[in-house]
């Protein structure tokens, strides 16, 4: 799946997640994230790896993913990212 | 069933928190919780959401939007998840035609059993109020049936305000149609979550009318409406 702009969806509210989903000129996915240092410390690699497997589930191969958590759960990261990816087509 | 509480469809820690309130079903809202600009992200969190959680025997619907807005796509995104009906807002025998056939679509294509996803139409204009048995005869997935008073009031161009005699004949109308199909009825939710007497009130006159149930607008309503319902 190629992207041809920026798409975000979520929001920065409590058990949320804000994605922002750009093209990327460099091959695969990088993933830049944020949230509470303990959360993080805790759940980061997780979240992660999820944010990866939901975008190659989507087809996609080049992008820069943007996260900032707010204590999201999987259904809701997955859900997030699915929705970037669809608005950044 | 006598409590169905309505949800923010997009917000997710409301659905985390939906099933602490005893409410005997709940209701994902797509239609007046989700703004227009929200409502792709919505279907795929409900999608998402729905087979995540244990709801413990309540009810699992989806208040998606009206046919000729986007309530065919609802149905199609976030019907993946499987609820167990859909609930119609401005319902009348066609768009229930039309969200029949598209639930009939969705269980196909995704290994549902046929007619397993029932349909909750809301009647709520002034057409489908006056031909309530029609309306609720329209579709065999039907299973129950809520009335709503603002469409209706508006359409009437009557003054939106609190007394309750001006829903009188529509709520009796709803009411009788629904029983009389042998199906329950639910009666519309009340906004003003502060107005608690104005709510129990409403709740009572609905119950007296032959209401078998209410919607909650928040958390907070579901025991009484549960307890006046019993």
């Amino acid at each position: 799946m190629k992207l041809t702009k920026t798409g975000e969806a979520g929001a920065a509210d409590s058990g949320d997640i804000l994605v922002s989903v750009a093209p990327a000129e460099e091959p695969g996915i990088q993933i830049e994230l944020s949230g509470k240092s303990v959360i993080l410390k805790q759940f980061g690699r997780q979240i992660r790896e999820l944010l990866q497997k939901t975008a190659a589930e989507c087809g996609v191969e080049n992008a820069r993913i943007t996260a900032k958590d707010n204590g999201a759960l999987d259904f809701t990261i997955k859900a997030r990212v699915r929705a970037a990816i669809q608005r950044a087509v | 069933m006598k409590s169905i509480l309505l949800i923010n469809g997009n917000d997710p820690k409301a659905l985390l928190n939906a099933t602490l309130y005893g409410a005997d079903a709940l209701a994902y809202d797509l239609h007046e919780s989700v703004d227009e600009a929200n409502k792709d992200a919505a279907r795929l969190l409900l999608q998402e959401a729905l087979p995540f959680f244990d709801y413990g025997g309540a009810g699992v619907f989806v208040r998606i939007n009206p046919m000729a807005e986007g309530g065919a796509d609802d149905i199609a995104v976030a019907g993946k998840g499987k609820p167990q009906a859909f609930i119609l807002p401005r319902a009348d025998v066609q768009s229930l035609a039309q969200a029949d056939a598209a639930i009939a679509a969705l269980e196909a294509e995704n290994g549902f059993a046929a007619g397993s996803i029932k349909l909750l139409p809301v009647i709520e204009s002034v057409a489908s109020v006056e031909n309530a048995a029609a309306v609720i005869a329209a579709s065999s997935r039907i299973t129950a049936v809520i009335f709503s008073a603002a469409t209706f009031l508006q359409e009437l161009g009557a003054p939106v305000s609190a007394d309750t005699a001006q829903l009188l004949y529509a709520r009796s109308k709803v009411a009788l149609s629904a029983r009389a199909a042998g199906l329950p009825v639910f009666d519309r939710p009340w906004a003003d979550a502060k107005d608690k007497a104005g709510f129990e009130a409403d709740a009572r006159l609905a119950r007296s009318l032959g209401f078998t149930g209410k919607l909650a607008a928040n958390g907070g309503q579901v025991p009484l409406i549960n307890e006046i319902f019993a």
